[in-house]
């Protein structure tokens, strides 16, 4: 009865090797039948989709040119650019400017900023999002890009941020600096010239990470963007489809137009993530 | 010697300066984001604010009582613990699984592993989209179904009460797969190869193998996969854009019941006492859980 009677142990591996790439394979095609279904659909014609078939029967390029001449969406490609390239530069500046002193300095005070900064990631969002929605509108910054800019580096950069940053500055080693200061060289001159050209890692992980967090963030500008014309894509797409409900080839072409970056982002940098991943996994056990 | 001393002592105070004004204007920043929002939840938290008055009345803890009471957000508090505990426990069983599937001798692990990651990149408003697409009645699973005859299996996915919390719980551990995935894989490849060779030795194989030797050494993992999965607690725009929190509140998190308490019924006070407790038992199940998974983890 003993299994080894059937089968020698060669047999065996071959058979457990099989069954591997059979669930791989099967937990590959669940991942990613979804993702290639709406990429599908944006090629069909809207009477199309609604059949419900995975294969489209011819491909039509009309609801990319639809959408694509659509000024709103163009406007909106531009919000989520401007959005995220700007929160992503004035977060790595912050960034910089916090963990050099939690890395380098020994007081306790340090250490307090610290633990403000990352303990604020347990915070969930929405905690935040109530009171600061009041807060905004009596300040006058709802729809008002600079402010909204702000608060996304705060939210997405910074808490990850000053982990991937102070956790990075501790491997570049003191002796450097030390004789730097020795010889009367200034706290922001050390930091332009000893630790920012060594900085390029973390700036990466960070982007990589949080680039496509704010590309994607949905309640933040749902709250605080309330005009059409500030709108980043993510909301553009969401508004669409409450507004054009039957539209779905339209709907289904913006989906592919929201997802372009951040893939392309991602194809660029698969490397990297797994590595920044590692990085900020690390830092949560400190 | 003295005095070069004391240049260098004053040098260093000032350097101090420099180094706390650097953190401060950042800090600055982020405190009116994140920790005012959180003092002014405490402060409204006692109060019977609507969101626009002028006025409002000090109620003592009234709404720290109503959190507790109040029907509707005691179900959105149930709902959001079976999403997290279903996510949570369904995610570890797939993740780590793959993960020990495919982190010895196989090919390809690489290209899995980036397909594995693709939903992560996602906006919850495009998948949210697609997989309405599918799950709808005369959706893409219900067409499959039909075509290969299983008439009695087709529903309708996220307008039904008894399958809706499935299928968002589904969509979420489908999302947050390839992250846990990436994480276990790290784990187990950090294990040293002699403990590996050793265990093999000693003839340890199966269930017993993975119970005694792999799972205490890759605990780190199952740490922060925990920790992770404790934030899905905060689940709100896949429950938002998907079934708005229905169908009947069958799928209403806290956090949008939160929303909706602040922005749809202008309870502001009552969203506010509720966000401060829904941040204090995120923390302290934060807290506990890291320290309870910490103290199983082996140094080696």
């Amino acid at each position: 009865m003993n299994t080894k009677n059937l089968f020698s142990h060669k047999q065996m591996q071959t058979i457990y090797s099989v069954i591997r790439y059979v669930i791989a394979v099967l937990a590959l095609f669940i991942i990613g039948i979804p993702i290639l279904y709406g990429i599908t659909n944006a090629f069909k014609l809207n009477s199309e989709i609604l059949l419900s078939r995975f294969f489209p029967q011819s491909i039509y390029f009309g609801n990319f040119l639809k959408v694509l001449s659509d000024s709103r969406v163009l406007r909106g490609i531009g919000n989520s650019l401007y959005i995220c390239v700007f929160s992503t530069i004035i977060g790595c500046l912050f960034c910089l400017a916090a963990s050099v002193p939690i890395a380098r300095r020994k007081e306790k005070i340090f250490k307090i900023f610290y633990f403000l900064f990352i303990s604020s990631m347990i915070i969930p969002p929405i905690s935040s999002f109530v009171t600061l929605y009041y807060i905004m509108v009596k300040m006058r910054l709802v729809d008002n890009l600079p402010a909204i800019i702000l608060l996304f580096s705060a939210q997405f950069m910074i808490p990850i941020g000053v982990l991937i940053f102070s956790s990075f500055m501790k491997t570049i080693p003191f002796e450097l600096e030390e004789a730097a200061k020795i010889e009367g060289c200034g706290f922001f001159k050390r930091i332009l010239i000893i630790i920012a050209p060594l900085i390029k890692a973390p700036i990466l992980s960070l982007t990589i990470l949080q680039f496509p967090q704010v590309w994607n963030e949905f309640l933040l500008p749902l709250l605080f963007l309330r005009r059409q014309e500030n709108r980043p894509l993510t909301l553009l797409i969401y508004n669409y489809t409450r507004d054009h409900e039957s539209d779905y080839g339209a709907i289904f072409a913006l989906i592919v137009v929201g997802m372009t970056m951040p893939l392309i982002l991602f194809l660029l940098s698969r490397k990297t993530i797994e590595e920044s991943i590692s990085i900020t996994t690390g830092g949560i056990k400190g | 010697m003295a005095r070069e001393k004391k240049s260098l002592h004053s040098l260093d105070r000032r350097e101090f300066q420099v180094a706390l004004v650097s953190v401060l204007i950042p800090f600055l920043i982020f405190f009116i984001f994140v920790y005012l929002p959180q003092l002014m939840n405490i402060f409204y938290s006692f109060t019977d604010w609507d969101g626009y008055s002028k006025k409002y009345n000090f109620i003592g803890l009234k709404n720290y009582f109503k959190f507790f009471t109040y029907t509707p957000m005691l179900s959105s508090i149930g709902n959001s613990f079976i999403f997290t505990i279903c996510v949570t426990i369904l995610g570890v069983i797939t993740q780590l699984g793959m993960a020990l599937l495919i982190h010895r001798g196989m090919k390809f692990v690489g290209f899995f592993k980036t397909i594995f990651y693709i939903p992560l990149l996602f906006s919850w408003v495009v998948l949210s989209i697609i997989w309405n697409s599918i799950l709808r009645y005369n959706g893409l699973l219900n067409t499959f179904l039909h075509a290969i005859g299983l008439n009695g299996l087709m529903h309708d996915w996220i307008g039904e009460t008894g399958t809706a919390m499935a299928s968002v719980i589904f969509i979420n551990t489908w999302v947050g797969f390839g992250y846990g995935l990436i994480i276990f894989l790290a784990g187990l490849s950090s294990i040293p190869q002699e403990i590996n060779e050793a265990a093999e030795i000693d003839g340890a194989k199966g269930f017993i193998r993975f119970r005694l030797i792999t799972l205490p050494l890759i605990m780190y993992s199952l740490t922060i996969d925990l920790f992770l999965g404790i934030r899905t607690l905060n689940t709100f725009d896949l429950i938002f854009i998907m079934t708005g929190g229905g169908p009947r509140g069958s799928t209403k998190t806290v956090a949008l019941a939160i929303y909706e308490e602040a922005f749809r019924y202008e309870r502001v006070g009552f969203a506010c006492a509720s966000a401060v407790l829904f941040t204090a038992i995120v923390g302290i199940l934060a807290f506990l859980q890291v320290r309870t998974t910490r103290k199983l983890e082996i140094q080696y």
